[in-house]
């Protein structure tokens, strides 16, 4: 049998890990480059809560320094590091590890991938250098005040954060590309679909869902581009800025929202679906027990990724609207609770009565769970349209969002990245040190995200640089925020602790051997550990089960990987499986 | 053998279906503009353009084009029909931005209007397109002076042009034809 890409393997260092064109390098450049973008935002976040704690000690953060530094963390925090590290990270290393392909199939597109993405986030952090700095709009952009004077970064800043978003968009569509083909059409023998980890499918459908939502934001940001550069009126009403009547007329700022969020809350999925296949795959692994409902969790990430195209309209009940517009966007989004409650419960009962290996990846899958129920708890209160009005513009919004969408996806970065590093690189992680990752960051995103609830409940708005003279807040929520503010302190440097052990394992971790968690699915199977060029050596592996025979009864070992012929066990669509 | 099919280049199947998706993400993104256009255009200050004679031709060049690419798809003389296809491309591609030239010297200037600025955005997105197009067909040429063969590469292409031309009679029917009541009705209004 032909093995054709043994003898292409890249030899040279520039082919092999600069240039490369294969998934594996590439996800750790992903990988790598999100997380280093994420570093900065993560400094933001902590500059920013530095002011509301400790108002006005640190004179060199005034108002627009704080707006560009809110701006800047939201939009690197969702775009560039959850998108591109979810997507790009772990959809590209583990994609067609899981699936049984050799590589993606088009590699050089993949290749071409990155290098736009890398091209994206260097514009972006551009923008901290050019006069009036990086904007600070808020991270959704809103016209007509992102490109008005007496916004900071209305000039460069501004366009250069259109840009970049528009080169990201076509990243991530070359990107997107080649995860759904390579998922629909690179499968090995044997791989049904319904025999894909959910890992797989989480990705495929963000990706798909990606596909179809990021054009939106593209249109909008090209748009508002026309509106800054060239003078038209897409966005821009008439407007008086400054004591001075500008030529744009007869433009829909509510337009520019409409097209936003119909990227924007797909967005929040296309961060969540992933995760939720993650956290899926590690819980069954490490609780060595198969997923329970595994056709229903497929389901649910179908469902749920429909059902997030036809509620955007609910991050805007306050721009006003038709009631029955509400009505419906209300409906819609409650409805979501549904699939969203049946993976929940089926993430509890394949805990159930498992064998649970408390590792540092089943450490985080627990933790997501938790995060996640509580930030899917409060967006009951938003998505009706009655509690959201008087909560919108509070801190319970920040809280909401942070655990639902910010903590809990990191959570399973983190898990996911424990879980595969020992694929990535021969080497464990070190179980210590990741505990107390784990630990720091668990139990601080509570003690940040927890107390917001209350700020927001008192009517605490959001967004405000300084709380002076409002008599409605009592001075006790200050001392709740700088409690907040030192929490997120001590979580940001423990992030350094996550980062020295991920450096540190590459050359000192103890050998994991090829398999060390036991795991069935199929990426784990390869001949070599960490797989070589073209994954598989001279044959394609073959399939012959589902990626969840764990503890099946009769088996010799406590798993049945995807791969062994064993008559016992099997997929989760034959019912009645007979046991000896 | 699954070996076999997983060499590169990509499968046919894998390309074939690459492309649909390409297609999918482009028709969302016209669509999405489409759909601004119908809310932007429920405004007081909107005034129509009128249809430049020269779009029409426009349109028949790149007809051609797509003619002309679906016989070099289907054998009939390759290589001078691939050729003519650039021609027709290159010269849709002249024609358009004659048409931008002959608009602003009537004086429909990219802000003057709000459908002014749908008609550059529009025709500009739809001339980056096939701008990628003349890439791809680019390519194919040189793997044809390679001696490579290029029958299912060609028939993709001619798929994308087809395509490339349904945007365009969508967007000068958009732009020229419905009425933006109309639109608006069919967008569900603004």
């Amino acid at each position: 049998m032909a093995y054709p890409e043994h003898e292409h393997a890249p030899h040279s260092f520039w082919t092999r890990y600069v240039w490369s064109q294969d998934h594996k390098v590439i996800a750790v450049q992903y990988t790598i480059t999100a997380i280093a973008v994420g570093l900065v935002a993560l400094v933001l976040s902590n500059l920013m809560r530095l002011q509301i704690g400790f108002p006005g000690r640190f004179a060199f953060i005034d108002a627009n320094h704080y707006y560009q530094f809110v701006t800047m963390h939201g939009m690197i925090m969702v775009i560039y590091l959850l998108t591109a590290l979810f997507l790009g990270g772990f959809g590209n290393y583990l994609i067609p590890l899981m699936v049984g392909a050799r590589d993606m199939v088009f590699p050089f597109l993949n290749m071409l991938s990155y290098w736009m993405y890398l091209l994206a986030v260097v514009v972006l952090m551009g923008s901290f250098f050019v006069p009036g700095g990086p904007t600070g709009a808020g991270w959704t952009l809103y016209p007509p005040q992102a490109i008005l004077p007496g916004t900071p970064g209305s000039g460069g800043g501004i366009v250069l954060m259109l840009v970049s978003l528009a080169i990201f968009i076509v990243a991530a569509t070359m990107g997107g590309l080649n995860y759904v083909t390579t998922v629909l059409q690179a499968r090995t023998r044997g791989m049904t679909l319904m025999r894909l980890p959910l890992t797989v499918w989480g990705i495929l459908v963000a990706t798909i869902m990606a596909l179809l939502a990021f054009p939106a934001l593209f249109v909008s940001a090209v748009m508002m581009l026309f509106d800054k550069l060239l003078g038209t009126s897409f966005f821009m009403p008439a407007v008086v800025s400054m004591g001075q009547a500008l030529a744009y007329k007869g433009g829909s700022p509510i337009l520019f929202q409409h097209l936003f969020w119909f990227f924007g809350h797909p967005e929040v999925y296309i961060v969540a679906l992933p995760a939720f296949g993650i956290v899926s795959d590690l819980i069954s692994t490490h609780a060595r027990k198969n997923i329970f409902g595994y056709r229903m969790m497929v389901w649910a990430i179908v469902i749920i990724g429909v059902l997030s195209f036809v509620v955007w309209a609910h991050h805007m009940y306050v721009s006003g609207m038709n009631p029955w517009f509400g009505f419906f966007f209300a409906t819609t989004t409650l409805v979501i609770a549904v699939p969203t409650a049946i993976k929940v419960y089926n993430w509890l009962l394949t805990l159930w009565r498992g064998d649970i290996h408390l590792t540092v990846p089943m450490l985080f899958a627990i933790g997501f769970v938790s995060t996640f129920v509580i930030g899917g708890l409060t967006g009951l209160f938003l998505g009706n349209v009655s509690t959201d009005m008087p909560l919108s513009n509070t801190y319970f919004v920040v809280a909401h969002f942070h655990m639902v969408m910010g903590v809990s996806p990191i959570l399973a970065i983190f898990g996911g990245i424990y879980h595969w590093y020992p694929k990535v690189t021969g080497r464990m992680m070190d179980d210590t040190l990741g505990k107390l990752h784990f630990w720091v960051t668990f139990v601080g995103s509570y003690a940040i995200y927890f107390p917001m609830h209350y700020l927001g409940i008192l009517g605490m708005p959001r967004r405000y640089y300084a709380y002076d003279n409002y008599a409605f807040i009592p001075p006790s929520a200050q001392q709740l925020n700088a409690f907040i503010t030192v929490a997120a302190l001590v979580v940001g440097a423990f992030q350094l602790v996550f980062l020295y052990n991920l450096a540190r394992s590459a050359f000192n971790g103890k050998p994991s051997g090829s398999n060390p968690w036991g795991s069935a699915s199929l990426e784990w199977q390869t001949p070599e550990n960490p797989p070589g060029h073209g994954n598989w050596g001279p044959a394609l592996p073959e399939v012959h089960r589902w990626p969840y025979d764990y503890s099946v009864p009769g088996a010799e070992a406590d798993f049945l990987p995807q791969t062994s012929t064993s008559p016992l066990g099997g997929d989760d669509a034959k019912p009645d499986k007979d046991t000896p | 053998m699954n070996d076999a099919t997983l060499a590169r280049p990509p499968s046919d199947a894998a390309a074939r279906l690459g492309l649909w998706v390409l297609i999918a993400v482009i028709t969302v993104l016209f669509l999405q503009v489409i759909q601004a256009y119908a809310v932007r255009s429920d405004s007081i200050d909107w005034q129509r353009l009128p249809a430049l004679p020269l779009l029409g031709w426009n349109t028949l060049t790149l007809l051609l084009a797509s003619i002309a690419l679906q016989a070099a798809a289907t054998h009939q003389r390759r290589r001078i029909a691939l050729r003519a296809a650039g021609l027709f491309a290159c010269a849709f591609l002249i024609g358009q931005l004659v048409a931008w030239q002959q608009m602003r010297s009537a004086g429909f200037l990219v802000a003057g209007n709000p459908a002014n600025s749908f008609f550059y955005l529009l025709t500009g997105m739809h001339g980056v397109h096939v701008l990628g197009g003349l890439i791809a067909w680019g390519l194919l040429m040189i793997r044809a002076r390679q001696g490579a063969d290029i029958t299912s590469g060609t028939r993709l292409c001619a798929r994308y042009w087809h395509f490339l031309l349904l945007v365009w009679l969508l967007l000068y029917s958009v732009l020229f034809l419905i009425p933006p009541a109309t639109l608006q009705v069919i967008c569900g209004g603004g």
